[in-house]
């Protein structure tokens, strides 16, 4: 009975069950001003006896009169505003100490179940609401992945109309601005693009498998191949144990880590990227790493690195949007993990990353 | 733009004037933008396909080579044109391509479980939507061996 799921069904039967342990013959139990369930009697005698509910934890015995004498045993639960009264005619038995504890230990028991059925009531508050802000978040990114990037398309798409086809007609100072609004309409296309994805990675559930973590590190190198072209560039991996994760998702983590280990390696006349594994707490199993001898960073804004748009490098020297570290930080935060970075500035950076915990994550689904 | 005898290569169904600027920039300049029909929202694109209302006075049986079917229209939304145009047997041969804006995954397969032919999400890039509506208009209109309405 105290784990039933909804406050009225309790109320009835925490009473019904009050009622046979006190041979009383009728009673209401009421919560607050609100009457939750009656037993033997009308909806208006309730109501009128309503005045001698709720008032504090204690059990109290109150003579009604009348011919033959009723008498109204009122037992508070505790610590809540709930309480049970029974009402019993001429043939009640008179109750001794050892009844009155009885009833007691029932209150508290039922003052327990009660508060379980606010706290299960309460989650299913919030989950409603959560669903609901999630919906509102969905709806959210899909006008933006299509009104937004309509605008942009036309912007991009009649500059370069512009600039191919009416080039011979334009001074040069006009070609130079029409290529600035073409450079940044192409630049906000990007940022729509990487929050898209982003936000999507909150969505989409997790299908995690065994991976060969060599294997998604390969084809990440192969699909930044031309980042690294015409580069003099040595591109180091060691061991890498296998781990249970969602493939695309560690991918796209090597994906990230490796294009920022190149792109700020690039005025290093020997830029050199490693990627290896090293062992970590016992809790967490393997640390990964990605290392390079690159610009690094302040450790000061260490704090910042893994915001969404932020960034620790002026987009004259290093482009980005400012995304990609964000969207590492979440797939390594779904697969439980950790995420954390070294650097000096001019001397390189080294971000180290645990995956723990994948078999155990569990996407909640919106019903 | 029909041809003079009624003949319509392309059916665009784009409520948005610079898309459909930007593609029929594209397909004329590889002569292929000759006969091409814009409608602008669903119900404009049912009229035409079943000949009911605006085009009462078409024959069902001429069907455009390709459809051009942006998602997100006025009145009926481009899934549900599709729905009815796969449905119905006159005219579930016409290939249908999605050409939006979206990348939601729900819109993907939402569009490949009501059948249609490809799905191309409008890239902001111009160059890429240049590749897009040049390989769309070759493919469709030039390789593409549509089969005889049954």
């Amino acid at each position: 009975m105290i784990f039933s799921t909804d406050q009225t069904a309790l109320a009835r039967r925490a009473l019904e069950w009050a009622v046979r342990l006190t041979g009383t013959d009728s009673g209401f139990f009421a919560s607050g001003p609100t009457i939750l369930a009656i037993h033997g009697m009308s909806r208006d005698e309730a109501e009128q006896m309503k005045a001698l509910a709720g008032s504090g934890d204690r059990q109290r015995t109150v003579p009604l009169g009348g011919r033959p004498p009723r008498t109204a045993i009122v037992v508070g639960l505790p610590a809540s505003e709930a309480s049970i009264v029974l009402v019993g005619g001429p043939f009640t038995p008179v109750f001794g100490s050892d009844e009155q504890a009885w009833l007691q230990q029932y209150a508290s028991l039922v003052a327990t179940g009660l508060e379980r059925v606010r706290l299960v009531e309460q989650v299913t508050a919030r989950t409603r609401e959560l669903e609901s802000a999630n919906r509102e978040l969905e709806a959210f990114s899909y006008t933006i992945s299509h009104d937004l990037r309509a605008p942009l398309r036309a912007i991009n798409g009649f500059t370069s109309i512009l600039l191919e086809e009416y080039a011979a007609t334009l001074p040069e100072d006009a070609r130079g601005y029409l290529q600035r609004v073409k450079d940044n309409g192409d630049h906000m296309g990007n940022l729509v693009d990487d929050l898209l994805a982003f936000s999507r990675l909150g969505r989409q559930t997790l299908r995690t498998q065994t991976v060969r973590t060599r294997d998604a590190v390969d084809r990440a190198l192969t699909q930044l191949a031309p980042e690294t072209e015409g580069r003099n560039i040595e591109i180091i991996i060691g061991d890498l144990p296998d781990c249970k994760v969602d493939p695309l998702l560690l991918e796209q983590v090597f994906i990230n880590l490796l294009s920022n280990a190149i792109k700020y390696s690039g005025k290093r006349e020997n830029a050199r990227v490693e990627v290896g594994a090293q062992p970590g707490r016992d809790d967490e199993g393997p640390v990964f790493f990605v290392r390079d001898n690159g610009a690094g960073f302040d450790m000061a804004y260490a704090d910042k690195l893994f915001g969404v748009f932020q960034r620790l490098h002026r987009s004259q020297d290093y482009e980005g949007t400012g995304v990609g570290l964000a969207i590492v930080h979440r797939i390594v935060e779904r697969h439980g993990g950790r995420i954390w970075a070294e650097a000096k500035v001019d001397q390189g950076a080294t971000f180290y990353f645990t995956l723990k915990g994948a078999e155990e994550w569990q996407v909640p689904t919106a019903a | 733009m029909a041809s003079p005898d009624g003949r319509v290569d392309i059916l665009m169904v784009e409520d948005n004037p610079n898309d459909e600027e930007l593609t029929l920039h594209e397909l004329r300049k590889y002569h292929l933008a000759n006969t091409v029909q814009v409608v602008r929202d669903g119900q404009e694109a049912l009229e035409y396909i079943f000949c009911t209302g605006r085009y009462a006075d078409r024959d069902v049986n001429e069907h455009p080579h390709v459809i051009l079917l942006d998602i997100k229209l006025p009145f009926i939304d481009g899934l549900e044109v599709l729905r009815r145009v796969k449905q119905d047997p006159r005219t579930r041969t016409i290939p249908v391509v999605m050409l939006t804006s979206s990348r939601e995954e729900r819109d993907l397969i939402e569009s490949y479980r009501l059948g249609v032919n490809s799905y191309i999400v409008k890239p902001v890039d111009f160059d890429q939507f240049k590749e897009s509506a040049r390989t769309l208009g070759m493919y469709w209109l030039l390789l593409n061996k549509p089969p005889k309405a049954a």
